[in-house]
């Protein structure tokens, strides 16, 4: 066993120094300007499926964002969001808030905490994850059979 | 660091359908080819430039078809041992094949490498590459040179040849044991 694996290694190493030894650097020469001159000009299928693909992606696009409108919207974040932000901006208004940093950051924490009580049951999270990826899934096979 | 700029110049190829880009993969990766395909063809080096003119043109139509499961270059080789088995069917098909005069790459190699006293013979000729990698098969050949020439992995090999990877470490034990024997018993080492 021992002496079949000290013949493997020679003859390894015998392999290896022949190979370095015949190794021999290939110029370009010319070779690619004569590719570039046989190139075909690309199928317009390439074009129409890359299209068909933006065009799937735009629509997930599209579809993602209504959803996530309409979680935000949903669990009340969307409401919280604005009120703060109409908060901030009559705070700034009225000068109340210039320069008051501090102000501005027991406001977000504020927002933060009735962000917290707002967040789903795990129950909740559990089917909106399911959700998501089971529409992930759809989207990415379709877009493999598209690509098929 | 090399496969970063490869993605980028075939994102550009794929989406802007850019020639300049493309040009630059095949300058980059030309040796790696044509080199491959002179060690299968025996050091034909008119015939392995035109199989890597067509390994490289189906690269061009299928570019939008690599999805990175692989190394580029590694996609190359796969591309360019189909466009060498297509030639050597090819070959074999056509009325010349049979005259045997042209044969020198095909399996005829394996039967040589049993016969010790075929490379006696050429014992004090200088060493070939091309000639000691014809002392093995075909698929042997493949497998050695793909690993001692291009340094591809077995599992790489494997993707190259679409054969599985105990397949590839069996032809490369018996045809590395062939080729130590032909060089030893020509003088070499």
């Amino acid at each position: 066993m021992e002496k079949n694996k000290q013949y493997i290694s020679s003859d390894e190493a015998l392999i290896a120094s022949f190979f370095a030894e015949h190794r021999e650097p290939i110029a370009d020469n010319g070779f690619t300007e004569r590719v570039l001159s046989a190139l075909p000009q690309r199928e317009n299928a390439s074009w129409a499926e890359a299209m068909r693909l933006r065009r799937w992606s735009l629509w997930l696009n599209v579809l993602g964002t209504i959803a996530g409108i309409g979680l935000l919207i949903y669990l009340g974040v969307f409401t919280e969001w604005m009120q703060f932000l109409q908060h901030l901006s009559n705070r700034l208004i009225s000068g109340v808030l210039y320069f008051d940093y501090s102000n501005l950051l027991v406001q977000f924490m504020l927002f933060l905490h009735r962000l917290h009580e707002l967040m789903p049951s795990p129950t909740q999270l559990l089917a909106i994850a399911l959700t998501s990826m089971i529409l992930t899934a759809v989207g990415i096979k379709r877009v493999v059979t598209d690509l098929q | 660091m090399q496969g970063l700029s490869d993605i980028a110049l075939i994102a550009q190829v794929v989406a802007l359908g850019s020639e300049r880009a493309f040009g630059q993969l095949v300058e980059a990766h030309q040796e790696a080819v044509r080199r491959f395909l002179r060690r299968l063809t025996a050091g034909d080096e008119m015939r392995a430039d035109d199989l890597a003119q067509e390994t490289f043109i189906r690269a061009w139509q299928g570019l939008s078809g690599f999805r990175q499961l692989s190394g580029f270059e590694t996609w190359l080789l796969r591309i360019a041992y189909r466009v060498f088995l297509d030639d050597e069917r090819a070959l074999n098909h056509s009325p010349l094949a049979h005259d045997g005069a042209d044969l020198s790459t095909l399996d005829s190699g394996a039967a040589a490498a049993s016969s010790p006293s075929r490379e006696s013979s050429t014992a004090g000729l200088s060493m070939d590459l091309d000639q000691a990698l014809s002392t093995l098969s075909e698929t042997e050949r493949t497998c050695v040179v793909l690993q001692c020439v291009e340094g591809q992995s077995i599992k790489e090999i494997a993707q190259i040849m679409g054969i599985p990877e105990n397949t590839v470490k069996s032809h490369l034990l018996r045809g590395k044991k062939n080729l130590a024997n032909y060089l030893r018993s020509n003088g070499y080492g």
